[in-house]
């Protein structure tokens, strides 16, 4: 559990048996080649991929065709040269273009006759032919149509022999035709130009009435709609014919093609290649096992110790099933280094906990746990499999809340047990859990206290681990930090809680001002400790100017953060608060209150909105005080992701 | 604060942000047709909700500007109905300015005997805003005709004596006639400035206007002079209002062999601009002063007058440039070519 260990493996052979080697190493799925750019020798895979004209080709086959990409097993294919792989492409694409032409086509022909239709369309009205219309001798005759504004315009023209014919009128445009002499057509045309009157010219072979014509027309553009929905049919037949055959050649010519693309990360000299990568150790044993069976090749396989780790390594986490899913916040904020600590365990169950409190109900929780079920199942959604966690500890707090979809009559709240409410000071037993707000509060400032001394611890383990003493001893979050936090933190407890006072003037000079003067003096200090000489040198101003500020932010961020965890106090009275204004919606918030169905479909609906919004505030906030709250002291993110070479086509790998 | 509130300037610097930018005018520059620059612009959100009746392949291109020229004049009309305070006044001085123009595409075309062109140029979307009957004044075939037509307006009354003594001569000065009309605009704004707003508000508005008006007095200044007419001349041609332009800049100005000294002259009065770009005409030069410090007003003004004043202006120039950038293509240029006679 954690971050993986990785093996650095490194392969050498016969070149011929660099594309099985690399082949070999792509189906493994686990590992990452490493970059020879700052090695001597040559690449080996300078030259121009064979692989990829026929890869385009048929790419551009398989859209025509509506063929969604996706990985196929390829056993069955024989092919393996470029050229046969180039010669299946061209004839496939040959196929498919002869009736995506004819296709295109018809389409384009399909476009012109309806664009003419729309024409004849608006001109309906008409029951001349137009053989007689366009045949008139002295008098000519256009079609087209005239923005509506400027219709107004031509009640200025009447006296230029123009007659306008309006048929259909638009918002925008009005169809019709115009007549003129044919001695003053000239004239005509220009002026209805200027107009903007956007003519339109029909096909000569429109003889009849607009009627006859649209109906011609109609039965023309049937006709070739029926072609072209027999074209479509040929090409659906060829895509289910060619399907698999097109997937699984297109998977494996994919596969060499990008085996080929690595063969630039193998260095090849003297007939022989070598190359190196990174894999988990417990699969490295299998990779180069299967390695070695290939003639020639050679393996060696060195583990790579944490302790002794280039930054380079790459990380992989490695979690059980119940705290997986949240590697996602994990990797969010930045994968942890190599020689570092993975925080997902931690992330889990603090999250959880959280969670459960801030959004404590029963019902919702089990229903939220449901939802992230179902979810899970039919997405692939990262934060389906976290709800179905947090939904459970929500539940498990609204057992303790005794809170089910709001109702707080079903299970006893723990604050109604006598022995609680005594035993937390009340007089009384408190009716609602507003009544024990300020316990509330003080909880969950104590979880706070709680999450950040075990961030600090961690910080300091962490830093003894990496012999970075000077901060493991001086920093905020380091000893220096802890001894003071604590202190002042149970200096607070006595004072406020048990009514001890322990400021005391030993008290505070060993364990408030001596951490305190510690911190201050933090870089010289660690500089000391590690036997290093400082970098640059810093002027006396500077450094108690500099030290100071940061003496004062760290102060400051301790006050800050652990006020911050009043939040989870406050939520819980927040989704209280929420559930009584439903109840109050729903009419049931007075005894004996009478359920109806609208009582029960408020209470549907409200629990729904709530759910909806604080399941998504909460989410947040609690994933807000991970980052900033509990990452800030110990967590610096600085890994590189693990990326195993893989073979993807589409979407799918 | 006079002259509406906040929202004003929200949605002045809304309508602002919707410019089109400099990548913008660089794309539209390398179109090769009418017709791809339309299409271009019906996917613009500024205007393809005006184009979208229109087919770029077939559209003319003065029904585009057309078109476009109605957008510009649908914002300031979406003003007057949303704020019904003072931004009424604003229209109405873009109305008349519109007006005035048409005044004078009338008289021209009594003069050139081509009266059908008027109307068919006539904005239509002015029609029903204008106080004139536009249309009616297309049917005027003398200055007789246009005089009577305008009789009992304040145009009437200001081009009564031209028209006058243009019917007894048969000539029209008509740029004594464009004076007078814009004077007379300017005039009438200058007024409702005084009458609408106070304090601040009034000084800075009035800068502004005063600024646009020195201008456009540089570019009158600048044509009498390459026409051959003195600085006396030319200040009595020029918009009787002045912020930095006095008689002694306009003799100065007058006496600039080229463009770059009218710029260097123009920068110690306060009016600067790049120093490094390089204007092809005077109006190019006036227009980019002007855009500079509209801009930059726009962004940083709280008075809400100004803030839409510098947006009408604005979205001017950027028609104007639209208008440049088609007939560029018209004329075959090249997409660098236009883009040097544009104010960006």
């Amino acid at each position: 559990m954690g971050i993986e260990k990785m093996s650095l493996i490194s392969v050498e052979g016969g070149a011929e048996q660099l594309d099985n080697s690399l082949m070999l190493c792509c189906e493994s799925r686990n590992f990452q080649m490493n970059d020879i750019s700052e090695k001597n020798g040559a690449p080996a895979g300078s030259a121009q991929n064979p692989y990829t004209g026929a890869y385009e080709k048929l790419r551009s086959t398989a859209a025509a065709l509506g063929i969604t990409l996706e990985f196929r097993n390829y056993d069955r294919v024989e092919m393996n040269a470029p050229e046969e792989f180039g010669n299946w492409a061209e004839e496939l694409s040959a196929g498919v273009d002869k009736i995506r032409r004819e296709h295109e086509e018809m389409l384009r022909s399909i476009e012109e006759l309806r664009r003419t239709d729309a024409c004849v369309k608006h001109l309906l009205g008409l029951n001349v032919s137009f053989k007689d219309l366009f045949g008139m001798k002295y008098v000519k005759l256009r079609v087209g149509r005239l923005p509506t504004d400027n219709l107004q315009k031509l009640d200025y023209y009447t006296n230029r022999s123009i007659h306008f014919i309006p048929f259909d009128k638009g918002p925008d445009y009005v169809w019709g035709i115009y007549l003129t002499p044919a001695d003053t057509c000239e004239f005509a045309d220009s002026l209805m130009k200027s107009l903007y009157f956007e003519r339109t010219r029909l096909p000569d072979y429109l003889d009849q009435d607009p009627k006859t014509t649209d109906e011609m027309l109609n039965k023309i553009i049937d006709d070739e709609e029926k072609l072209d929905k027999q074209l479509e049919t040929q090409m659906n037949e060829f895509r289910d014919k060619h399907r698999d055959e097109i997937l699984t050649g297109m998977s494996k010519l994919k596969f060499l093609s990008e085996c080929y693309e690595l063969r630039s990360m193998a260095l090849i000299s003297a007939g022989r290649f070598s190359f190196s990568g990174y894999c988990p150790t417990r699969l490295a044993k299998n990779l180069s096992g299967e390695l070695e069976k290939l003639p020639g090749v050679q393996t060696v396989e060195v583990p790579i110790k944490p302790k002794n780790a280039s930054p380079d390594v790459p990380v992989r986490l490695h979690n059980n099933v119940i705290f997986r899913p949240f590697e996602m916040f994990v990797k969010m904020y930045g994968l942890p280094a190599y020689n570092g600590f993975d925080p997902t365990p931690y992330v889990a169950v603090t999250y959880c906990l959280m969670f459960g409190m801030m959004f404590g109900d029963l019902g919702q929780g089990l229903l939220v746990s449901l939802l992230g079920l179902v979810l899970s199942k039919f997405t692939k959604n990262g934060l389906a499999p976290i709800m179905t966690r947090i939904g459970l500890f929500s539940a498990a707090f609204g057992v303790v809340y005794g809170s089910v979809f709001g109702i707080e009559t079903i299970i006893p709240p723990f604050f109604h047990r006598e022995n609680i409410w005594k035993a937390l000071g009340y007089t009384k037993q408190p009716e609602n859990i507003f009544q024990v707000a300020t316990t509330l509060l003080i909880v969950a400032l104590a979880i706070g206290i709680v999450l950040i001394i075990l961030s600090m611890l961690f910080n300091t383990i962490l830093n003894f681990r990496k012999r970075n003493l000077g901060e493991a001893l001086f920093a905020v979050n380091g000893v220096a930090g802890l001894v003071f936090y604590v202190s002042l933190v149970a200096a607070a407890a006595g004072m406020f809680m048990f009514g001890v006072d322990l400021f005391n003037p030993v008290y505070i000079i060993c364990l408030i001002v001596l951490p305190l003067v510690l911190i201050f003096f933090k870089h010289p200090l660690s500089n000391l400790v590690m036997g290093v000489k400082p970098a640059e040198k810093v002027s006396i101003d500077n450094f108690i100017i500099e030290n100071f500020i940061e003496l004062f932010e760290a102060a400051l961020s301790f006050l800050s953060n652990t006020m911050s965890y009043l939040r989870i106090g406050g939520f819980v009275l927040s989704h209280a608060g929420m559930m009584l204004v439903v109840a109050q919606l729903a009419g049931t918030n007075v005894p004996g209150a009478e359920i109806t169905a609208s009582t029960v479909i408020v209470y549907i609906i409200g629990n729904l909105i709530v759910m909806a919004i604080e399941g998504l505030l909460v989410g947040i906030q609690v994933l807000r005080l991970e980052f900033y709250e509990i990452f800030n002291r110990f967590y610096d993110g600085s890994g590189q992701s693990f990326r195993p070479i893989e073979i993807s086509i589409g979407t799918d790998k | 604060m006079s002259f509406s509130s906040n929202s004003v300037i929200a949605k002045s610097r809304a309508i602002f942000g919707r410019s089109l930018t400099a990548e913008d005018f660089a794309q539209l520059c390398d179109k090769r047709s009418v017709a791809e620059a339309a299409a271009f612009l019906k996917n613009t959100s500024r205007y393809g909700e005006a184009l979208a009746g229109v087919d770029p392949r077939t559209v003319h291109r003065g029904q585009l500007e057309s078109l476009l020229d109605k957008t510009i004049f649908d914002i300031f009309d979406g003003f007057s109905r949303f704020d019904f305070t003072e931004s009424k006044w604003f229209f109405r001085e873009i109305v008349m300015q519109l007006e005035a123009e048409q005044i004078l595409c009338a008289i021209e075309a009594v003069a050139e005997g081509s009266t059908d062109s008027y109307i068919a140029a006539v904005p239509t979307f002015l029609i029903s805003r204008s106080r004139i009957d536009l249309l009616e004044l297309g049917k005027s075939r003398s200055f007789e005709d246009i005089s009577r037509r305008l009789s009992g307006t304040e145009f009437g009354r200001l081009l009564q004596p031209l028209l006058a003594e243009a019917s007894s001569t048969g000539r029209i000065n008509i740029r004594e006639c464009e004076r007078r009309l814009y004077t007379q605009y300017y005039i009438s704004c200058m007024k409702m400035v005084e009458k609408s707003c106070k304090g601040a508000q009034k000084t800075e508005l009035k800068r502004a206007f005063l600024k646009s008006i020195d201008m456009k007095n540089v570019v009158t200044c600048c044509r009498m002079r390459a026409f051959g007419f003195d600085s006396g001349s030319a200040a009595a041609q020029m918009i009787p209002f002045k912020y930095r332009l006095n008689q002694s800049v306009i003799e100065r100005l007058m006496q600039q062999p080229d463009i770059d000294r009218i710029a260097s002259e123009l920068g110690e009065l306060g009016y600067r601009t790049d120093s490094s770009a390089q204007f092809q005409t005077i109006e190019q030069l006036t227009e980019r002063i002007s855009l500079d410090y509209l801009r930059r007003t726009l962004r940083i003004s709280r008075s809400s007058a100004t803030v839409y004043f510098c947006l009408i202006e604005c979205l001017q120039i950027e028609l104007h440039n639209i208008k440049t950038v088609i007939e560029g293509i018209r004329y075959g240029l090249t997409g660098a070519q236009i883009m040097e006679m544009l104010v960006l």
